[in-house]
């Protein structure tokens, strides 16, 4: 049957699109499937079915990577980070413009409008993908929060001692990244429990007062920073304790990231207001060296993690 | 908690399912057939799907037979994925019941309204 054999040799050509271990485990009942759905006399495969068997293996390869490389909680935290973290930066905005509010009408000064004035277009920012994402639209939720990622991304490079700015492009820019390579925010609101709403909705709150006690000078950069560390680790307890442990802990270095960085930024942004800009490439490297090396320990701990897949290639 | 709502192609293959154990190539011929076919599953789009269910849950591998000198596994839907099912049919049963009854009305409207 030398007919068979040439569309079959060019069948078993397409699989190599498959990872090794899928073709291990189900090359043979593939082929079986693909001469079955063949006609009579086919001695190439179709067109629309060898891109289907393409697109087909590298989506089964992307899946498995991504689940054997950082692990199976990295998806589940992405999913977390996709419905809990555009809440929380929305708490945050809404916590700043109450703050801001507050001033106005102590002081009475207008000039403060300007400070609130960026807080409805992030609202949005964070709230559009969010709900796009929550009806199913992924990709169009995708495509609505990559432009302003790329907008605040650039700010903060060209004008690092602007501290919220470098904070919001973080949030932005892993907003992106969540909706993106996790299943999305419906999946997130399944592994998060009412507990961890509380941690998420209470840290969120709990570490805005010390940001803007120094923005406001109401308190010294020191004892904020520390106030905000206290809330960073009661945080980090409370979402271990309410959530997986693996998605948990890959959620705390993902959040790791934003929260220290826009705590450190603001810090920064305290310093400049007095000093010289001149300084302000030296805290572009303050800010932005350090996410280079969590995202290098983020990938570290990724690896160690355990391979529940046997035989994966990686 | 509310779910992601499941796609056309993949609600088929667990509807497949539902009637008992089956190989690859008689999924791909039962949701040609749910669909009046429509939806024509092939081999790429089929298994990628089967690893994602298998993934999560709803769906399990059964038994293996060689027909032919070739290898064929079945698959079966797990209590899991027979309640997501479920749930799915239920919530497009409910929003197509809800548009043909307006849509009576609506035909009603025109039948015996104002000219």
């Amino acid at each position: 049957m030398t007919k068979m054999s040439a569309l079959e040799r060019r069948y078993r050509r397409l699989l190599a699109w498959y990872p090794a271990q899928h073709r291990h485990a189900h090359g043979e009942e593939m082929i079986g499937v693909l001469l079955a759905s063949a006609q009579d006399g086919q001695r190439r495969p179709r067109l629309p079915d060898a891109l289907d068997l393409a697109l087909g293996g590298l989506r089964i390869r992307a899946r498995a990577a991504l689940a054997g490389r950082f692990g199976p909680g990295v998806t589940d935290a992405l999913a977390v980070y996709s419905r809990a973290i555009p809440v929380m930066w929305m708490l945050i905005l809404l916590a700043w413009g109450a703050a801001i509010a507050w001033g106005m009408l102590r002081s009475g000064a207008p000039g403060a409008f300007a400070l609130a004035a960026p807080i409805v277009p992030l609202l949005l920012c964070a709230a559009f993908p969010l709900a796009l994402a929550w009806r199913g639209r992924r990709a169009a939720a995708v495509a609505v929060a990559l432009l302003p990622a790329a907008l605040f991304t650039c700010v903060a490079f060209w004008a690092p001692s602007s501290g919220l700015a470098s904070a919001d492009s973080l949030f932005a820019v892993l907003q992106v990244v969540a909706l993106a390579a996790s299943p999305g925010p419906r999946r997130g609101a399944r592994v998060m429990t009412r507990w961890t709403w509380g941690v998420v909705c209470a840290a969120g709150l709990a570490g805005a007062i010390p940001l803007y006690a120094i923005i406001f000078g109401w308190m010294s950069g020191g004892a904020g920073a520390l106030a905000f560390a206290a809330v960073a680790l009661t945080a980090a307890a409370g979402l271990l304790l309410t959530m997986p442990k693996p998605v948990a802990a890959r959620l705390i270095a993902m959040l790791t990231a934003p929260v220290y960085l826009s705590g450190l930024a603001i810090l920064t942004a305290d310093q400049f207001i007095a000093g010289p800009s001149g300084l302000d490439i030296a805290s572009f490297a303050i800010v932005y060296v350090p996410a280079l090396v969590l995202a290098v320990l983020i990938a570290v701990l990724g690896r160690a993690g355990p391979r529940r897949r046997l035989g994966q290639t990686g | 908690m509310s779910k992601q709502t499941l796609q056309e192609p993949t609600f088929l293959i667990l509807t497949a399912l539902a009637a008992g154990p089956q190989h690859g190539y008689g999924i791909m011929i039962d949701v040609a057939q749910i669909s009046g076919d429509r939806v024509r599953l092939r081999a790429g789009t089929l298994y990628a799907a089967l690893d994602r269910l298998r993934g999560d849950g709803l769906v399990d591998a059964d038994r293996e037979e060689i027909v032919d000198g070739r290898l064929r596994r079945y698959y079966r839907l797990t209590p899991t994925g027979s309640r997501r099912l479920a749930e799915e049919a239920e919530r497009l049963r409910a929003n197509a019941s809800v548009a043909t009854s307006r849509l009576r009305k609506l035909a009603a409207g025109f039948a015996g309204g104002t000219a």
